[in-house]
């Protein structure tokens, strides 16, 4: 089976790395909500990944290996994925399931609380050319999440299916305050999934990434601008600073990349700690 | 064109590069340049733009951007008076001091460790770093002072040759009173073969004495100085035991400053007051350091120290004499 859809993958126009594209598949996202939103707080845990997130991260599971130690982790090895008791008291997620015409694997609820941030990190182990996909189903959301994939910024809304490789770089994080809920479907690839996927368009990224300030644009700037040159240099704490550097960012049209930011600053004043060192 | 150096100042060199920061209008007024530098370099803006150049970079400004000249050095014994001297002429209205520049230092270090590097070109830098380090900060400043660390008495004839004809101070005091003063609060010199980068090899048995060759740095700093004296024109004796009245009737003069009106105010303002903690008056305190000298600190001092010291204070004096 796998063979034959890594043949059809060659003469499709996607083969090429596809980062992300919206499934023409749709949901009632409100009914799903509903029933997120009753799920006892015992069916959440926290995510197992916890080196490459902060804040509140957790799922619950739908699909899992029976008896697994940790229902949430999609096992690429695992080959006996069943429905949990928790899905069959949930009728509507299952409505949502079967829509997909394809061998599913997990399928997990992964809830992102406002302020948690899922640094950037790949997922090996999916793609089409492994034959296994993670495909999202947005059920909550709001206008301040971001979503980076292979360096794009998206905005998936409520109720959109989105398709996303995501072996290529990803970086999530809530910055609204309300919580971000995915249905999140591991998909065996087939040729109902391929004929979707085939006619998907590959999205262009539908938020406009500013450009980052940079160092050396900003510096250029201040040599025409003497009394920002003034105010920054009479700053002397960090926190102040990367302030007036995120003012200047949205006056001029850029992003702020802060934590590169404070990577530099932090190395320049490592620097300046071992300037006597030979 | 936009002067990207301007306001900028070198914070400190390291393996032959110049690492700038921004000054903006900020003054030397600490007692020491280091601890200028230090909240220079702690602004989270050089932390962001902190520039790095080679050090021709040094030259070519120094054509454009000379700096004030230099009009007198501090040569001193440490822990003599030597930073109320600096803060004397820190007050005038017209004047910047570098107390100490620890760029000056790492570059003697350099220039002593590539001893076939060409004189001159040596020379020319060390003036080019100097104008660098001694640009006006304030409109009305016309005049520069350097006060060394207490070591660099042994490079006198590179900042001369740098520099000839500039009036030099060298300021000391009793050594056992130094020695005590080190007791209490150590100077880098005491580390065993911190002195080596400037040429100084201590005797092997030491190496494990931080305050014996804190003595016999010392020694080296009070001999060179006798050497320089009769070496070099344009040097003042100055004991710690004249100061603060020798400040305005000496030194002054030998730096060729006419003192009067607020300026000859803020000098007597701050040589009345501790230099280092302004908030306390200056007072002599040779009797307490004399008292707390124990019999083998005087030992040290007699074995080190008490030899050169006669000789400076018989020079001194002789000096004095000739001046009356």
């Amino acid at each position: 089976m796998a063979t034959t859809c890594q043949k059809k993958l060659k003469t499709m126009h996607f083969q090429t790395t596809i980062s992300a594209c919206r499934l023409p598949l749709p949901f009632n996202a409100e009914q799903l909500q509903t029933e997120a939103a009753n799920l006892a707080a015992s069916d959440w845990q926290a995510h197992f990944n916890n080196a490459i997130y902060q804040g509140d991260w957790s799922a619950a599971a739908l699909r899992a290996v029976p008896g697994s130690h940790n229902a949430i982790y999609s096992d690429p090895n695992a080959d006996n994925w069943t429905d949990t008791p928790l899905l069959e008291r949930c009728p509507h997620l299952q409505a949502a399931l079967s829509q997909f015409a394809c061998p599913l694997l997990s399928a997990r609820l992964l809830r992102l609380a406002p302020g948690a941030v899922i640094n950037e990190h790949r997922d090996h182990g999916l793609g089409l050319d492994v034959g296994e996909v993670r495909i999202h189903l947005v059920i909550a959301t709001n206008p301040d999440v971001e979503c980076r994939i292979n360096g794009s910024s998206y905005h998936w809304a409520a109720g959109e299916c989105w398709y996303a490789d995501f072996s290529l770089p990803h970086f999530f994080a809530n910055r609204g305050d309300t919580e971000r809920i995915h249905l999140v479907i591991d998909c065996k690839v087939n040729d109902w999934l391929l004929a979707l996927l085939a006619t998907a368009e590959q999205a262009t990224p539908n938020v406009s990434t500013l450009p980052p300030l940079t160092v050396a644009w900003l510096y250029q700037h201040l040599q025409n601008d003497a009394q920002l040159h003034r105010q920054l240099f009479a700053i002397n704490t960090k926190d102040d600073f990367i302030a007036a550097l995120a003012s200047v960012a949205e006056r001029s049209g850029h992003s702020l990349d802060e934590p590169e930011l404070r990577q530099m600053m932090r190395q320049n004043h490592r620097a300046w700690i071992e300037r006597n060192l030979p | 064109m936009t002067d990207a150096l301007m306001d900028w100042i070198p914070l400190y060199l390291q393996r032959g590069y110049v690492h700038w920061g921004y000054m903006g209008q900020e003054r030397f007024v600490e007692p020491f340049c280091q601890d200028t530098l230090q909240k220079l370099a702690a602004k989270p803006f050089n932390q962001l733009f902190g520039q790095r150049t080679g050090l021709s970079v040094l030259s070519e400004r120094a054509l454009s951007h000379p700096g004030l000249p230099l009009q007198g050095i501090v040569f001193h014994s440490s822990r003599c008076g030597s930073t109320l001297a600096a803060q004397a002429l820190a007050a005038l209205s017209d004047s910047v001091v570098l107390s100490e520049p620890p760029a000056i230092d790492t570059f003697l270090q350099w220039l002593t460790a590539s001893p076939d590097f060409d004189k001159q070109a040596g020379q020319a830098l060390l003036r080019d770093l100097t104008a660098a380090l001694g640009q006006p900060r304030r409109i009305q400043d016309q005049r520069l002072f350097l006060k060394t660390d207490c070591w660099h008495i042994c490079h006198i004839e590179r900042l001369l040759s740098a520099f000839p004809g500039t009036p030099w101070l060298f300021l000391y005091r009793d050594p056992l009173e130094v020695l005590v003063s080190q007791v209490r609060m150590p100077s880098s010199y005491l580390i065993p073969g911190s002195m080596m980068a400037h040429g100084l090899y201590p005797p092997e048995q030491l190496l494990n004495q931080p305050l014996e060759h804190g003595a016999w740095v010392l020694s080296h700093i009070l001999n060179t100085a006798i050497h320089a004296l009769q070496t070099y024109p344009g040097g003042l004796l100055v004991n710690y035991s004249e100061l603060p009245d020798a400040l305005a009737t000496r030194l002054a003069p030998h730096f060729k400053l006419h003192l009067s009106g607020p300026d000859l105010d803020a000098w007597q303002q701050t040589t009345t007051r501790h230099s280092k903690n302004p908030q306390r008056p200056f007072e002599a305190d040779s009797a307490d350091k004399q008292r707390d000298a124990d019999q083998a600190l005087r030992t040290i001092a007699a074995r080190w120290l008490d030899g050169p010291y006669a000789v400076l204070e018989q020079m001194r004096l002789a000096r004095l004499t000739d001046y009356a």
